[in-house]
């Protein structure tokens, strides 16, 4: 990731409280976790579906996209990825993006992207920005993280305390007039050096070359970034709630700068020992430039 | 450009007849019937012990062994499945195998919602992801997950689910297996996809959506079928190629069809399998034009012009 940003012209994050009714089980659901989870050391507790909310994926979905279409088209799509951490409710074989671009019309490439180390979003994020940076791709793009909690087991190394929400953002190349500006990099993290001076020293690298002003600066790191490695910042840190899992950090950065935040900076350490680093620019209108 | 760079895939060794797994998979003896002389399915590849870990890391294995290019390169890891999850959510399926392989620089993601089309409409974020990568950066394909209750061996009247694994290192530079175009398509089937408590079974439109797909990349990439030396294809079985090549039209000797009958429809790994075994039978020669073609129960559709 380098060079140009992107804009984000338009987003929408919902949280979904309400119970839903539990979906058509089957008679073999049973034996399919067993299989799924066996291998792990995982056990099924299918009463865990009786207390939960059944918030599917393309409920949520449909629904942030309607609520998006009120402020923004979605005609002009021309790449849609979808990521998430947890399965969707839905059992065994439903494609959601399948479902969300025929209801929407949308003939764009359509990609959904799974649970592997807890990075998609970001890495959705990084191929956004690399789709769409120097006009490299024409239209826009969508980016849909939503994930839920109602499993029938335990997730390894988590919280049990999902909650079940969706976030679309829609972005497009630089030439769009307004919105938020989105840039980024990906960094190797040397394994050689005190991982959290490093990452310091990276982050300080990319405002350096972002231009951004620590006064200006707000930064957002989730669960998974190392406690030490932005201490050494003198801004203001909030911590993305890890019950929103794959939407937590990047719906935290983006509220951040809707409350008014100048520069906001997202870092996500990735298990790989892979640092991304996402800023968000709030872009000001000629008006405000001359003022 | 995106070149398929290398290219490896694992069948499991022990093969199951159809007629043998019938009482497992529910079948009677007319579907047995039909699966050996209509879909043309005889013999399924099964994995012995373990899972998709064990596919895995037999592909892998391979991998290492024989490659000609550094590991460092490979930037991002896509394990492409039809199933939504192969794993538990938090679960790990891929670290220990990158331990293991000195893969743990790559940044791994999970890729389903295409089904068994996943790994070929992968090649479109490939190519968007390696645009920000230095010129020999790669992008590894793996594919691989196994069947493990009977209900995800069969899509009724339609296919039987073998197990293997492959793997597919593509990058912005190479020498062979040039993508010329990636065509796809998610025709609107929400009758298909009612379908609760198994796999789901293909539209009544599937024979003219799959033409359509295939006039899609050939138009793309300004090319007739003619101009193919072989069409590399998904398992599913016998007839629907079949249909297509009669409807195209097309000979039926265009399409690789050697080992439905041999292995089954082994869920996304058809054609890389059938990609290596029709370079090993001498079937793609130096410039050759193919196409890899592959088809999601949701209604995915994809098709990859390449040239060999």
């Amino acid at each position: 990731m380098s060079s140009g940003c992107v804009h984000i012209q338009a987003y929408c994050h919902q949280t979904f409280t309400e119970r839903q009714p539990a979906p058509q089980t089957f008679s073999w659901v049973g034996e399919y976790y067993a299989g799924l989870l066996e291998p792990f050391g995982l056990t099924t507790d299918l009463s865990r579906l009786d207390d939960g909310m059944n918030n599917d994926f393309l409920s949520m979905g449909r629904s942030v996209m309607n609520a998006l279409q009120q402020e923004s088209s979605l005609e002009d799509v021309s790449l849609f990825l979808m990521a998430h951490q947890t399965p969707d409710t839905y059992f065994p074989f439903r494609s959601t993006t399948t479902r969300l671009c025929s209801e929407f019309n949308i003939t764009a490439p359509a990609i959904g992207m799974t649970e592997q180390e807890l990075t998609t979003p970001y890495v959705a994020l990084a191929a956004l920005l690399s789709a769409y940076r120097d006009g490299r791709k024409t239209g826009s793009g969508l980016l849909l993280a939503l994930d839920q909690g109602t499993l029938p087991y335990v997730r390894p190394g988590y919280s049990d305390t999902t909650i079940d929400n969706a976030l679309l953002i829609k972005v497009s190349g630089p030439s769009a007039p307004d919105g938020i500006a989105m840039n980024g990099r990906k960094v190797w993290i040397d394994p050689a050096s005190r991982k959290a001076n490093w990452i310091s020293q990276a982050i300080y690298a990319y405002l350096d070359d972002q231009r951004i002003d620590l006064k200006d600066l707000h930064v957002v790191v989730d669960e998974q970034t190392p406690s030490d490695a932005t201490t050494g910042l003198a801004v203001p840190i909030s911590h993305a709630d890890p019950r929103l899992m794959s939407v937590s950090a990047l719906s935290t950065a983006l509220e951040k700068s809707k409350q008014g935040c100048a520069h906001v900076l997202l870092v996500h350490v990735a298990k790989n020992e892979q640092l991304f680093l996402f800023s968000f620019s709030k872009l000001r209108t000629p008006m405000q430039e001359a003022a | 450009m995106l070149y398929l760079n290398e290219v490896f895939s694992h069948v499991a060794p022990k093969r199951r007849t159809v007629q043998d797994m019938a009482g497992e998979l529910e079948l009677t003896p007319q579907d047995v019937s039909v699966f050996r002389t209509v879909f043309g399915l005889r013999e399924i590849a099964v994995v012995d012990e373990g899972g998709a870990l064990e596919l895995l890391d037999a592909v892998l294995a391979r991998l290492v062994a024989t490659t000609s290019i550094d590991l460092k390169q490979i930037k991002y890891i896509f394990h492409c499945h039809a199933a939504p999850c192969v794993c538990p959510s938090g679960a790990e399926l891929l670290q220990p195998l990158k331990k293991k392989y000195g893969l743990e620089h790559a940044t791994s993601i999970g890729l389903a919602q295409d089904q068994c089309a996943t790994p070929l409409t992968a090649l479109s974020l490939a190519e968007i992801l390696l645009a920000d990568e230095a010129d020999d950066a790669k992008v590894l394909i793996l594919t691989g997950e196994v069947g493990f209750t009977p209900k995800l061996r069969l899509i009724s009247n339609t296919t039987i689910i073998g197990d293997a694994s492959a793997a597919c290192i593509v990058g912005k530079q190479g020498t062979r297996n040039a993508v010329l175009t990636v065509a796809q398509r998610k025709f609107e089937m929400a009758d298909v996809q009612q379908a609760v408590g198994s796999i789901p079974v293909p539209a009544t439109s599937y024979g003219d959506d799959l033409l359509q797909v295939v006039r899609d990349a050939l138009d793309q990439a300004s090319m007739r079928l003619d101009q193919l030396a072989l069409i590399v294809i998904h398992n599913v079985n016998t007839i629907s190629w079949k249909f297509f090549a009669r409807n195209f039209p097309c000979p039926l000797e265009l399409i690789y069809l050697d080992n439905i009958a041999k292995a089954g429809h082994c869920f996304t790994s058809d054609p890389f399998i059938n990609y290596c075994d029709a370079v090993a039978a001498g079937r793609l020669k130096a410039g050759d034009h193919f196409m890899m073609v592959s088809v999601g129960t949701s209604s995915s559709f994809a098709a990859v012009i390449l040239q060999h």
